[in-house]
């Protein structure tokens, strides 16, 4: 391996500081302001709630890490609700497929968009775009806009069972999150991912397979989605075709809360999570507290631009101390 | 270059054909009528429901409906765009549920300079010459909501779910309900209504919010089926079936269902399948007999609940 990409680093930098400190905060806001807050009824809701998002998260920063953006994630979720519904039926087949069947589609949109995007070169945003209005379309002209359902009880149990009480889907998400951590900071793969974010012509005259790299990296953002549309749709035992809509939103807005940066090389998985945690915490505050829900949006606004100036804060002190 | 050519060839020859077919249809359909059917899209089963009542009323009727929505109820001014080739078209009559109630004031007015009867349904415009309106009356629903909701209940806290903050529709139906319940001294409400982006997800997520945030909760209101079935979600979870009433609106198939497996109290059930129907009628009437409808036909919102769900199993 080429000694430029050697200083590459796998950057498990502080970015994840962008979110941990509002979240801190408005823990803390919450844990004083409101009494039922720190249940642990309230706790184990809340990273419920999150657990969706904070997959789909975690597969949206390997995307922006590489400087590029998946907005078909959310139109991909019920396609994937779609795929488990179809073999799982209300229980006739096999769950063991249902949830291979529901990944594969998963893995197949990303294929699509990695390959028409690294063999191509049509620009991220409007490959997933296209993908996005595709795929919108096609979940509605399947089912004839009605929603798709599954009441199989032991697949049902994956949404809404417990373990030790913590909810099983708070574990699914953090092993995606410990398994893309690990993919980020300790594999050549993750140095690949890195280093076409930072500059992509350097990384391919470095030798990185960049073509594999971006494929690997669209597969694993379809892949999440597929992980959180199983979670989706064992939690709530229907989807709607229109379901996910504006879901790639949220990802987008955890993953930028999260410190990684939009126009990648920088970033990581554990930033995305909390800052996906960081949403819900709002969210689930100001329904405790009462408060208009207007401000729901005022304030995620606030913290998602917060975020960036962090970013752009860390970067220009990085440079001065370089020159 | 020739690539560019190419594409241009064949984009002329599609738009060609298509002119082409169009005007052997007009030959060979003679003096049927044309009515054009735009609803505010057709990935919702509720208008899925008006249109395809529609479609039969129009076959008995001997007319010829053409039914064409934007693919998303935000999409304003792509139905405006339909609405205008629909005037291009010189159909004879159009049944339109506005996306922008305000947008597309000038293009009835348009539609008026050319002598098109237009029709609203399920949501009327805010201008324009309109030869009627038929939909549900939302504020009067949403006291027959809080009426009802005042019968299950005599003290206790009721919350509100809704789907998009300043959705008028939306807002009519907690404005009615609200009204009735503040009326009432023992029942307080938990809060303002909650967003759920009318997404099932959503709408689980914040009614676990609201079980943990009011734990004397009796009800909760929904102003939509799609959120009714989220909520319902959550108060199976936490245990509450028995606690808490769930009150939805719109009548759908799935939430008649639910009522009968007595994961949901109520619906307001709405009658899209009977807009669409009315509508082609009241359109015919006027064209072939003259007579001039009611300005405003309220199809009647109706309690769907344990009694009687089973009637709601298909659209009315």
């Amino acid at each position: 391996m080429n000694k430029n990409l050697k200083s590459v680093k796998n950057k498990g930098g502080r970015e994840w500081l962008s979110a941990f400190i509002p979240l801190v905060f408005f823990v803390a806001l919450l844990s004083v302001l409101s009494p039922q807050f720190l249940s642990a009824s309230n706790i184990s809701n809340i990273l419920r709630q999150v657990s969706v998002y904070a997959v789909m998260a975690v597969g949206m920063t390997f995307v922006i890490i590489t400087g590029g953006i998946d907005l078909s994630q959310g139109s991909l979720l019920p396609i994937v609700c779609i795929a488990v519904s179809v073999v799982l039926k209300n229980g006739e087949g096999s769950m063991i497929l249902a949830i291979l069947a529901g990944l594969l589609a998963g893995a197949l949109s990303g294929f699509v968009n990695g390959v028409m995007i690294a063999y191509i070169s049509i620009p991220p945003f409007i490959m997933t775009l296209g993908m996005m209005n595709a795929l919108r379309g096609a979940a509605l002209l399947i089912t004839d806009a009605a929603s798709v359902e599954t009441k199989y009880a032991p697949f049902r149990f994956i949404g809404t069972g417990s373990f030790l009480s913590i909810p099983l889907s708070v574990y699914i998400f953090v092993i995606v999150a410990i398994i893309g951590y690990i993919i980020l900071s300790r594999t050549a793969m993750g140095r690949y991912i890195y280093a076409i974010g930072s500059n992509k012509e350097a990384a391919r005259l470095s030798g990185v397979n960049t073509k594999r790299t971006l494929i690997f990296v669209y597969m694993v953002s379809g892949i999440c989605v597929a992980i959180g549309a199983i979670l989706y749709i064992a939690r709530l035992g229907a989807a709607q075709p229109i379901a996910g809509q504006s879901y790639e939103m949220e990802s987008v807005a955890a993953t930028i809360i999260g410190g990684t940066s939009i126009m990648g090389g920088e970033g990581g998985v554990i930033g995305s999570i909390l800052g996906a945690i960081v949403m819900s915490v709002i969210k689930n505050g100001m329904v405790l507290l009462g408060v208009s829900t207007y401000w729901q949006q005022i304030v995620l606004g606030i913290i998602i631009v917060i975020a960036v100036v962090m970013d752009l804060m860390r970067k220009k002190v990085a440079s001065t101390k370089n020159s | 270059m020739k690539k560019a050519a190419g594409i241009l060839l064949a984009g002329t020859l599609v738009a060609g054909s298509f002119a082409l077919s169009a005007q052997a249809e007009g030959a060979a359909s003679g003096e049927k009528l044309k009515f054009a059917l735009i609803p505010k899209t057709l990935n919702n089963p509720f208008f899925v429901a008006m249109a395809d009542k529609a479609q039969e009323k129009a076959d008995e009727l001997g007319i010829e409906l053409e039914t064409i929505a934007p693919p998303q109820e935000s999409d304003i001014d792509q139905q405006i765009n339909m609405f205008e080739s629909m005037i291009e078209k010189q159909v004879d009559g159009i049944l339109v549920v506005p996306n922008g109630t305000k947008e597309i004031v000038s293009s009835i007015e348009r539609a008026n300079e050319a002598g098109i009867p237009v029709v609203t349904l399920d949501t009327t415009a805010e201008g324009g010459e309109l030869l009627c309106f038929i939909g549900t009356d939302n504020y009067a629903g949403g006291q027959m909501a809080g009426e009802y909701i005042a019968s299950l209940i005599d003290s206790g806290s009721v919350a509100m779910v809704t789907g998009t903050p300043g959705n008028l529709t939306q807002e009519e139906r907690l404005r009615g309900c609200k009204e009735v319940l503040e009326k009432h001294e023992n029942i307080t409400l938990a809060g303002d209504a909650v967003p759920s982006y009318s997404d099932r997800a959503q709408a689980m997520s914040q009614a676990e919010n609201l079980i943990i945030a009011y734990p004397d909760l009796k009800v909760i209101y929904c102003v939509n089926d799609e959120i009714a079935l989220g909520v319902s979600e959550a108060v199976q979870m936490a245990g509450k079936v028995e606690d808490i009433a769930i009150i939805g609106f719109d009548g759908a198939p799935e939430a008649s269902q639910a009522i009968l497996d007595g994961k949901i109290t109520a619906t307001l059930a709405q009658q899209p399948g009977k807009m669409g129907e009315s509508g082609v009628e009241a359109l015919y009437e006027y064209i072939v007999n003259g007579t001039q409808p009611e300005a405003f036909t309220a199809t009647d919102c109706s309690i769907a609940d344990k009694e009687n769900a089973e009637e709601y199993l298909d659209w009315h």
